[in-house]
Order: structure tokens, then sequence, then C-alpha cells
């Protein structure tokens, strides 16, 4: 079946993740949880296994990943392009 | 050979500016016979402090500044040629102005990769991620 422009519209949201390295740029189901965000930013800088020594944030606010892309786009407003960012935890070892 | 030296500019033209802007970095490159040298503002909003302080770290990187890190020292901010444990912030984890020489405990510096933690292979450091860490543990 064939998704009409505002089917698509509100299904699918184009973000931004901001990463230590190399930045994300992709569309993603609203429907999914954040961690979908998440996983695919650690991917873009090498992190996959150390889930632990990052968060994703959005204005200095850390995300709960298991929360939906939707919740959030709705709580805050997000549409397409809007940045959100990869931050490291601090690892003193 | 000056391939270190360049992967350094790299590295350094690399600083995103989302990051840089936010935090008042102002990231300054200053070449200098046998290293590349990167000056970074960090501003400390400690409520101890009263008004936010600003320190200036300095990360040294020289020829072997992959594997051993990146030379780091804290210098006057006034007058950058002055380095020396007075002029690291005190209290903040990870921080060790005590140490001979002072270090920092994050991945990316040479007290970390040099000093205090050897066996950690310094080739997966990442500036970015460096810098954010250094603010991140100076707001705490």
């Amino acid at each position: 079946m064939t998704m009409t422009t505002q089917e698509q519209v509100s299904t699918f949201i184009v973000l931004k993740v901001i990463t230590p390295g190399e930045d994300i740029q992709e569309r993603f189901n609203v429907h999914q949880p954040v961690r979908v965000v998440f996983n695919r930013a650690l991917q873009a800088v090498g992190g996959a296994g150390h889930a632990d020594q990052f968060t994703l944030e959005y204005r200095d606010q850390v995300l709960e990943l298991d929360r939906t892309i939707g919740e959030y786009a709705h709580e805050f407003g997000w549409c397409d392009g809007t940045e959100l960012e990869l931050v490291p935890r601090p690892e003193v070892i | 050979m000056t391939a270190w030296r360049d992967k350094a500019r790299l590295e350094i033209s690399s600083i995103k500016p989302t990051w840089a802007e936010r935090f008042g970095w102002a990231p300054l490159l200053r070449e200098k016979e046998c290293a590349v040298d990167l000056y970074v503002r960090l501003c400390r909003h400690a409520a101890s402090e009263g008004p936010a302080r600003a320190y200036v770290l300095r990360l040294r990187y020289e020829s072997d500044y992959e594997t051993a890190g990146r030379g780091e020292a804290f210098v006057n901010p006034e007058k950058w040629e002055e380095e020396g444990p007075q002029y690291w912030p005190v209290g903040v984890r990870g921080f060790n102005p005590s140490r001979t020489p002072p270090a920092i405990c994050l991945e990316g510096t040479r007290g970390f990769h040099s000093d205090l933690h050897r066996e950690r292979d310094g080739r997966r450091a990442n500036l970015n991620r460096l810098l954010l860490e250094l603010q991140r543990c100076i707001d705490e």
C-alpha cells in the first residue's frame, strides 16, 4: 500500500545527530524508540558496545531511550532537521 | 616528515562549531618548531566560585601524539607562555595538578596514555570527545 504524503510526514522525521565523530542525518520512524537513533549515532562514532559511555541529548536534556521518537517530537515540537547530540560521559578511571 | 603535523591540524579543524560556540572554547592553533599547540578556553560555572571563571588549556601535539596523547597544561589566561599548577582549576574530577607533571585522567591526554594508563591505546582517542569530557568534568 502506498502512503500519502500526510502519512509520511506524520510517520517519519528527519533527525540530525551531532556526535564527536561523523554527524548523521537520517529519517526515522516516529513509532520507534529513541534507542534506534542512539544506536545509529553510536555506530557513527564506533561506539557500539560502549553504550554506557554516551547519552543522547536534546538541548542539554538526556533522552530516555525507551520513549518513542514521536513522544519527544510531540513534547518538544521536533520537526525535520531537529538536532540531537550524542554526548560522552566522562570516563575517569 | 610532517604527516603527524598535518593530522594534528586536521583533528583540530574538526572541532564541532556547535560545541565550540556553546561552551565558548574559542580554539586557537599555534605552530611551534616541534609541536602544534591547541589552546582552548574552559569556563567553569561552579557555584562555589561565584561568577564563571575562565581557564585556558593547552593541548600540545608532538610527533608521537597519536599514541602518547596530547600534552596537557593549563596556562596563565593573560600570558599563555606561562604554565603551572597554579593555573589549574581545583577540585575537578580527573584533574591532577599536584602530579609531576600535572595530568588529566581522560582518554586523549598525554597524562592518560603515557603516565596513568599506558595500557590504553591512544589511537582511539577523539578530540571532540576529550573536549566534551573536559567540559563536563569542569562543570560538575
